[in-house]
């Protein structure tokens, strides 16, 4: 599916109320889970990503509403991706999320250009949804 | 002062014990720039000695003098060297002149043939002064005494008469052989004496530099082995967080997806997502495995250097030959010889790109003896890489040496010993 027709089709969700994700994690097993996850709850995940850089291009070329982060990516880390996207004022809602327990990040998740922090066990459609409706 | 022969054979020794406190300050000239000074004044003050010597003198018989210039010239130029005696000599030799007189060319001569006989004997004895014994000493003084005589003969012979110089020699010989090179045995070992303190100064001045170097280079290897540590722990929990951690989150995920794939009733999407889940949780094992190996080889506690080693040869990229005849040893020998071959062979698959590498373990008693070789393209640095400057210092906190032979294009050779009696300190 090329990037024009992917966004259109986010966007057409978007349109309609849908949440549309993008998954950015460096572990591919980490990453499968989660689609399968969220996609038997009923949102719709565009696409994926490795690392933060091919993250900013994914959301430029997709336009996800959400993008769910990685906090531990190699280089460029979620905190980095979190506050790039939030430079932009239309960009899409950030998502936190680690295998590492919240407490490690301190104050640095209540400072973040984040929407909320997702521990990557509890990951579930009803969570996510629920931390993007509260704020 | 004549008619005191006491006196002036105390003055005499007086003055000639002097010579050694101008040895002792001597030293601390030194070298360099100011090297010259200093011996241009050690010259000066040995030619002040001198002349107080030559104000000094014996009288042997009625209008027959003596002194013992001979002794101090001749040692001036054995232990002090050219340029101090030179300048003493110069110093004698001038104040003679002043004095006028009688015998002025043979007392010169007496003066310039002790300083040479001193430098002609100080050549090949420069290295080994400090080894001179008392009788060397005696022995320089005996001809130098007899070159002074000599001396004295020819230049009374030639200055006034043959007879005078006959009838001279006949009375100063015996006592000039008997006095003057026991004097000159005397201060010689005094100064010998000087000069093995100072050697032994010098010899625990480098003692204590070397105590310090090998002290700075303990300092800085138990702060590396403390740095090594805690880099060791932080590479084990980004794996554990990289491997099993996300396993285990992608497993629990999986599971709560195939609880509501079975909630919905879709038993088929389930189970294929419990399939999954099964390889999910064997690779999570696996890395544990792999992780728990790393940190510490459980067989090499069960069974022994061979196994263990025979394990990392199995599980290295390129074919490994194995020499290995040991017998067990205490746990702290057995996992340094592990872990030097389970780095050598790290290294090996990361940079050596060799296609073959051979490990010898060998057990000569009192230590192991580890070595692997690769056929690789060499070029190895101990110094750049933490991986083997961690090793050796593993390796030297246990007593053990590493030598690593990689010169570029030749292979790699990595050699370690390991004593066995090293073993207590712990582990």
């Amino acid at each position: 599916m090329a990037a024009s027709t992917v966004a259109a089709v986010a966007l057409r969700w978007h349109d309609r109320g849908m949440h549309t994700v993008l998954i950015v994690d460096d572990h591919p097993s980490a990453r499968r889970a989660a689609r399968a996850l969220l996609e038997a709850d009923g949102l719709i995940v565009v696409g994926e990503a490795a690392d933060g850089r091919s993250a900013l291009a994914a959301v430029r070329s997709m336009c996800p509403s959400v993008v769910l982060v990685d906090i531990g990516l190699p280089g460029m880390d979620g905190f980095a991706v979190a506050a790039a996207l939030a430079a932009d004022a239309v960009g899409p809602r950030v998502v936190l999320m680690s295998s590492r327990d919240a407490s490690v990040y301190g104050d640095r998740l209540a400072n973040a250009a984040a929407a909320g922090f997702i521990a990557k066990d509890e990951l579930a459609g009803a969570r996510l949804r629920a931390l993007l409706e509260t704020r | 002062m004549t008619d005191l022969p006491f006196a002036t054979f105390v003055q005499n020794a007086a003055l000639l014990l002097a010579v050694a406190v101008v040895f002792d300050a001597a030293t601390d000239w030194g070298t360099g720039a100011d090297a010259y000074r200093g011996r241009f004044v050690t010259g000066a003050l040995l030619g002040v000695i001198g002349i107080s010597i030559m104000l000094t003198p014996f009288q042997f018989a009625p209008g027959l003098f003596f002194d013992s210039r001979g002794v101090l010239l001749s040692v001036a130029g054995l232990f002090f060297g050219a340029f101090p005696a030179t300048i003493a000599a110069a110093m004698m030799a001038s104040f003679r002149i002043a004095q006028g007189g009688d015998g002025v060319g043979s007392a010169i001569a007496v003066i310039a043939a002790s300083v040479l006989i001193g430098l002609v004997w100080r050549r090949p004895h420069v290295a080994t002064l400090a080894s001179q014994s008392t009788f060397d000493l005696w022995r320089f003084g005996l001809v130098a005494h007899v070159v002074v005589l000599a001396t004295v003969g020819v230049g009374v012979a030639l200055t006034v008469s043959a007879t005078t110089a006959i009838n001279a020699l006949s009375v100063i010989t015996l006592p000039v052989l008997v006095v003057p090179p026991v004097a000159t045995a005397l201060l010689g070992s005094l100064l010998v004496n000087r000069l093995r303190a100072r050697g032994l100064a010098e010899a625990n001045a480098q003692l204590q530099a070397r105590v310090a170097a090998q002290l700075e280079e303990v300092r800085a290897s138990r702060a590396r082995i403390v740095a090594a540590t805690d880099a060791e722990r932080k590479r084990v929990e980004r794996d554990l967080h990289d491997g099993a951690q996300q396993r285990l989150v992608a497993v629990t995920l999986s599971l709560r997806l195939a609880r509501t794939q079975l909630e919905t009733g879709a038993v088929d999407d389930a189970a294929a997502t419990l399939a999954e889940t099964t390889e999910e949780s064997k690779a999570a094992l696996s890395e544990l495995r792999e992780l728990a190996r790393g940190i510490h080889p459980q067989i090499l506690t069960e069974s022994g250097l061979r196994p263990a080693i025979e394990s990392l040869a199995k599980r290295a990229p390129v074919p490994v030959d194995l020499e290995v005849d040991v017998a067990r040893a205490s746990p702290v020998v057995e996992s340094t010889a592990y872990f030097v071959v389970s780095e050598a062979l790290a290294n090996v698959a990361k940079y050596s790109a060799a296609t073959h590498a051979l490990v010898r373990v060998r057990d000569p008693g009192d230590r192991i003896e580890v070595e692997v070789v690769d056929d690789g393209i060499g070029g190895a640095d101990p110094a750049a890489g933490s991986g083997l400057r961690g090793l050796a210092d593993r390796l030297a906190a246990i007593n053990g040496t590493l030598d690593v032979h990689s010169l570029p294009g030749q292979g790699t050779r990595i050699v370690a010993h390991i004593p066995r009696e090293a073993s207590d300190y712990g582990g």
